[in-house]
């Protein structure tokens, strides 16, 4: 069976005043995905969330080639949690961890991926 | 080189000047909407000092005899109109009348817009919105679900009939505001192609409000016909 390809897509979250981190990220995006495309979507997507860093509010989403506009879609459309507003702004899309880092974030420190402290790189 | 990008529906609001300058970072031109001619002449005092701004007119009519006196009066103060039919006569009207640029169709009056209504549409260079902040905005359940099958019908007809279409998430807080990539996915919900979004966020409405303003200037007679100097 052929090694399925995947797409990173760096995000970064918005919140009035919500405090996120990691597994908060993982069942906001996860539910999103589920309320709109159900569950045999959301199994063959393979979603996952690489890496979160709850003090810049970014991070990287993996996902199967077949359905990253499906997952482009879903950070989109997240909108409310609990009534608080909240927005997943999307910064770009790569095909490997590294070059999606490199594109899209910048990483000063690289001891492990829940302690970095990520820049965003603006390329707007 | 940018392409330049338009979002074609920002009301006119209290935190109007917050919206605009988040949506700068993603658009060249924002088109605020306003619903009376009270707030026209007040939002052109205010965002006198704003640059690429255009002006959009929403008309919610009631008659087609009220619509018409309105449209005299507004037709060459705004750059673009648009219109939110409530019955199948002004639905009628708005697709065959040449002041109206824009139909607004939504989950209340998508059963309006028939094949013969976009046929009409389409002969007439009409264009219709698609408002994605509406789907957005909806809380999960089944009012959602209504509202993407009758969002995703009217997109469809619209598509078959080759009926030119334009997308907003017609913003009320900085949390509505959307980049031109994500509205491309946003498409997905709807099945549209990312090439039509961006398209009708950029292309479409830029030629529309073009036109309408060379209109406005008083040297227009007919598409693709100007007057042109001797030495020219």
């Amino acid at each position: 069976m052929p090694r399925e390809r995947r797409r990173y897509i760096a995000f970064k979250t918005i919140t009035s005043d919500i405090n996120l981190n990691k597994g908060k990220v993982i069942s906001l995006v996860l539910n999103e995905f589920l309320k709109l495309f159900g569950e045999y979507e959301g199994a063959k997507a393979s979603l996952y969330i690489v890496e979160y860093d709850s003090d810049q509010g970014t991070g990287i989403l993996k996902v199967n080639l077949k359905s990253f506009r499906k997952a482009m879609a879903t950070l989109a459309s997240i909108r409310y949690d609990a009534g608080k507003d909240i927005k997943f702004e999307i910064l770009g899309v790569s095909g490997t961890i590294r070059r999606c880092k490199k594109k899209f974030l910048t990483y000063t420190k690289s001891k492990s991926h829940d302690n970095e402290n990520i820049k965003i790189r603006t390329n707007k | 080189m940018r392409r330049p990008f338009i979002e074609p529906n920002v009301p006119f609001q209290e935190n109007f000047l917050e919206i605009y300058e988040e949506l700068t970072k993603y658009y060249s031109e924002i088109v605020v909407t306003i619903n009376n001619r009270n707030d026209l002449k007040e939002a052109t005092k205010k965002l006198r000092e704003l640059k690429n701004i255009s002006y959009r007119y929403h008309i919610v009519p009631t008659r087609i005899s009220d619509t018409k006196v309105l449209l005299r009066k507004i037709r060459f103060k705004v750059d673009l109109i648009s219109i939110f039919p409530n019955s199948k006569n002004l639905a009628a009207f708005s697709a065959r009348d040449r002041r109206i640029d824009i139909l607004v169709f939504d989950s209340t009056n998508f059963n309006l817009f028939t094949t013969s209504i976009a046929k009409l549409a389409k002969e007439n260079e009409k264009i219709l919105e698609i408002n994605f902040g509406d789907i957005i905005r909806t809380p999960h359940g089944t009012a959602k679900v209504s509202k993407l099958g009758r969002y995703r019908a009217l997109s469809q007809r619209a598509i078959e009939e080759n009926v030119k279409l334009i997308f907003t998430m017609s913003p009320v807080s900085k949390y509505d505001i959307k980049s031109p990539r994500e509205l491309g996915a946003l498409g997905e919900l709807l099945d549209i192609p990312p090439k039509i979004i961006i398209d009708g966020i950029s292309k479409i409405i830029k030629e529309r409000i073009e036109l309408n303003r060379r209109k406005r200037s008083g040297e227009y007679i007919l598409p693709d016909v100007r007057i042109i100097k001797k030495e020219d």
